[in-house]
């Protein structure tokens, strides 16, 4: 948990997480404003939001409804996901990011995607915490080298946010599959069968597949492998570890191409981030450092923390 | 207590509690036991864990629709239809109907109210209703196609206007 990494895996996944954090708040917008809007679903008498046992929630602070609310509520997400992502301030700012999305969530009817969105905000959060999500590429650590020059800091991490987050992601994983296993339609091959006749979340008539058992069989069956052992399993080991991923990918948006979710596939998507290495980030960090910051190469290439 | 012995405490401590978590859904007396300890900081951390996601697809096909009806007769799907409305707004109008829909006749008043005040001025409608039907979805193998079988009304919210000379049926 303590031997030193590379900070960029990390780094980089808070760079998009803070992105990826824009776009969701900028989405949220909707369903907050028809629950909590001027025309709102409070307004009509909904007991909305409601409370969750310790739990906190700004919703619960703000004078509803109101459209003003929502809109200042949706503009402190984006600009806290932002200043994540341009890691400034990032100690205070990833507070704040994980306090509003956990305050989005429980006041939305979330799904499990939501739950990631929190999960993965905590976890930056922490890391951000103990200094280490701010490590490089951040202005935080901008600011830092101008104040102490570039010398002042190592350009490795301990290992333990990387970890706490991947161990995250092989739980979600494996317990999806446990209690999926667990059931009856799972464990007999069956599931697929029900779920491609949910007409209202299909995005294409899979129903014809029912003439296939053997094929919906192989899908479900499928599904449990990856979820109880290729994922959990294999992405520990350096070789197969790409392949997981691309795997990973092509199990998440087939599901996305065939059934009306909304976000898991994308939160996914930059959850496997923290799956990646040092050897697979540089070249692309390096090439979009250059790309926009033309006079530094130099010191991309020596320095890897400070820039 | 050095720094590196307080930071591999506290995540012993948070991975405990995950685990715990993950294990909490399978209703073993330990398991339930060990997570009353953690879930005071698996909810105030939204850390809750909570991964079923398709863990039981359900043995039928529903399908919501939001309809205002209007004096003159004329029908409208004020929210879109469900296969047109954002999705968050469907997979919200789908949890009305889940467990016992009495539960959620306070959010459905509210959804009701919603679409009739957002009605053009003068022209109110006669009724307002969510409703849910629902389509067996036979065993796989069974002689019975899902094409074949029929959509039944499964539960429906309804909010009426007090009927006014010349409404329609």
């Amino acid at each position: 948990m303590f031997e030193p990494v590379s900070p960029l895996p990390l780094v980089v996944l808070r760079i998009v997480f803070g992105a990826y954090g824009f776009v969701y708040f900028l989405r949220l917008r909707e369903p907050l404003t028809f629950a909590y809007g001027d025309q709102g679903l409070v307004r009509f008498g909904a007991d909305l939001p409601r409370p969750i046992d310790l739990q906190f929630n700004l919703l619960t602070w703000l004078p509803l409804p109101s459209d003003l609310a929502v809109g200042i509520f949706v503009a402190a997400g984006c600009l806290s996901a932002v200043l994540v992502m341009i890691g400034l301030w990032v100690r205070v700012t990833g507070v704040v990011l994980w306090l509003l999305s956990l305050s989005a969530v429980a006041s939305i009817h979330s799904n499990s995607g939501d739950a990631i969105v929190v999960v993965l905000a905590f976890l930056l959060m922490l890391a951000g915490l103990a200094g280490h999500s701010g490590a490089c590429l951040s202005l935080d650590a901008r600011q830092r080298v101008r104040r102490r020059g570039p010398v002042a800091r190592t350009n490795q991490i301990p290992a333990w946010p990387v970890r706490l987050l991947q161990l995250q992601l092989i739980a979600i994983y494996f317990f999806t599959g446990v209690y999926k296993a667990m059931n009856v339609v799972w464990n007999q091959g069956e599931a697929m069968h029900y779920v491609f006749a949910q007409s209202s979340w299909s995005r294409m008539d899979l129903t014809w597949l029912d003439s296939y058992p053997s094929a919906l069989a192989a899908l479900t069956f499928g599904v449990l492998l990856f979820e109880l052992l290729v994922f959990p399993v294999v992405v520990w080991f350096r070789r197969s570890r790409l392949a997981v991923l691309a795997l990973g990918l092509l199990f998440h948006y087939g599901i996305a191409m065939t059934m009306k979710v909304f976000i898991f596939h994308e939160i996914m998507t930059v959850y496997y981030i923290c799956f990646l290495e040092e050897r697979h980030l540089r070249p692309i960090v390096d090439r979009l450092i250059r790309r926009f910051q033309p006079g530094a190469r130099r010191r991309v290439t020596q320095n890897a923390v400070v820039d | 207590m050095t720094r590196k012995k307080l930071v591999s405490l506290l995540l012993f401590a948070h991975l405990f509690a995950i685990a715990v978590a993950n294990f909490a859904p399978m209703g073993t007396p330990t398991a339930h036991r060990l997570y009353r300890l953690v879930a005071p900081y698996v909810h105030l951390t939204g850390q809750s864990q909570n991964w079923s996601m398709y863990q039981r697809p359900k043995p039928f096909d529903a399908r919501i629709e939001v309809v205002s009806v209007h004096h003159d007769g004329h029908r409208e799907h004020p929210l879109g239809t469900a296969d047109g409305m954002p999705l968050r707004r469907l997979y919200f109008l789908e949890s009305l109907f889940a467990g016992r829909p009495a539960h959620q006749q306070p959010v459905a008043d509210a959804v009701l109210r919603r679409v009739e005040a957002q009605s053009p001025d003068g022209d109110t409608p006669r009724m307002v209703q969510i409703s849910c039907i629902i389509r067996d979805t036979p065993p796989p193998g069974s002689a019975a196609s899902i094409a074949s079988q029929q959509y039944k009304p499964y539960h429906t919210f309804t909010l009426r206007q007090m009927p006014q000379p010349g409404d329609l049926p």
